[in-house]
């Protein structure tokens, strides 16, 4: 008996749950989301062990790392509409959304830059200066790659390559957006606060 | 930062590049050359060459092998210093490894696939 499938009616491109990467995406989230958890346990597990904490050094300054949390939460907005409008496929709108996206990641790059110079310890000072910088390099590697990201897709949007495809592309990106601006604020939680006030 | 904050030691300054070359220049390569083969899969698509993403992808993994036997050289180097450099040109050389690896593994769907797949 043949067992072929005809597949030609279904649509090429998917949005969400229905498009494979969506799920690639899900995967990796999981995967990052997981090292978040651990250097979080592992900052937890040097504060217990530490009676004087943070060991020898002023916490990290809270303006610039503040800062950068109301960017990022405010950033949400046209992040959402980018995904929007890339869904609908509306070039334009996705078009200005992606630009004031990629600004306010310049931004927050900019105040992540300062916020390396707040921090009051360096990487190599101890173990509890080597977490922090891990911490907030993993997190800024995050999000620098999707800067970049963002980057290339705002750019193609500006050729006459635009298809279907790219709006699917744009759709998980701003996905992955949500998991990088939504990580950062149990991180800034614990470099930030847990100095303070646990 | 106050000037007052000591460090624990002064490193071998250009042993501590050569290994954050590993850890974070192998996977830098990585991302650029993804966003290339994105970018140019379009050239790729339009001429039916895929030299167009096959020429970079290779040329990346040269470079990456490169920064690999760098990698290798500085963990022998490192291995003889203080902390925490022996640790850093362990994690430059398994960095630089497992981005060659991936490297490799992404200039296989080019070669298999047509420009337009």
């Amino acid at each position: 008996m043949n067992k072929v499938l005809d597949v030609s009616g279904l649509p090429s491109f998917a949005f969400g749950q229905r498009s494979i990467l969506w799920w690639a995406t899900l995967g990796m989230l999981a995967i990052e989301g997981t090292a978040f958890a651990l250097l979080i346990a592992a900052y937890i597990f040097l504060k217990w062990r530490v009676p004087d904490w943070p060991p020898g050094f002023a916490p990290p300054d809270l303006r610039w790392g503040t800062l950068t949390t109301v960017i990022v939460l405010v950033s949400v907005i046209p992040n959402a509409l980018t995904k929007r409008a890339a869904e609908q496929l509306d070039v334009a709108k996705t078009r200005l959304w992606l630009v004031v996206s990629f600004v306010f990641a310049l931004a927050f790059c900019g105040v992540r830059a300062l916020e390396f110079t707040t921090l009051n310890c360096w990487w190599d000072s101890n173990a509890y200066g080597s977490i922090v910088w891990t911490l907030l390099g993993i997190h800024t590697t995050h999000f620098v790659t999707d800067v970049i990201d963002t980057g290339v897709l705002m750019v193609i949007m500006f050729t006459d390559r635009v298809d279907a495809n790219r709006f699917v592309d744009i759709s998980e990106n701003s996905f992955y957006y949500y998991f990088v601006i939504f990580s950062w604020l149990p991180i800034y939680a614990v470099i930030y606060l847990a100095p303070r006030f646990v | 930062m106050p000037s007052s904050i000591s460090r624990l030691a002064s490193f071998d300054r250009p042993l501590l590049l050569l290994s954050f070359l590993g850890i974070a220049g192998a996977p830098l390569l990585w991302l650029v050359t993804m966003q290339t083969g994105y970018v140019l899969a379009y050239q790729a698509c339009d001429d039916r060459s895929k030299s167009w993403v096959i020429v970079p992808t290779v040329g990346m993994l040269a470079v990456v092998t490169g920064i690999a036997l760098l990698s290798a050289r500085t963990y022998r180097r490192a291995a003889a210093e203080r902390h925490p450099l022996p640790l850093l040109g362990r994690i430059s050389l398994a960095m630089a490894l497992l981005i060659t690896l991936l490297l490799a593994a992404s200039a296989i769907g080019p070669l298999i696939l047509h420009a337009c797949d």
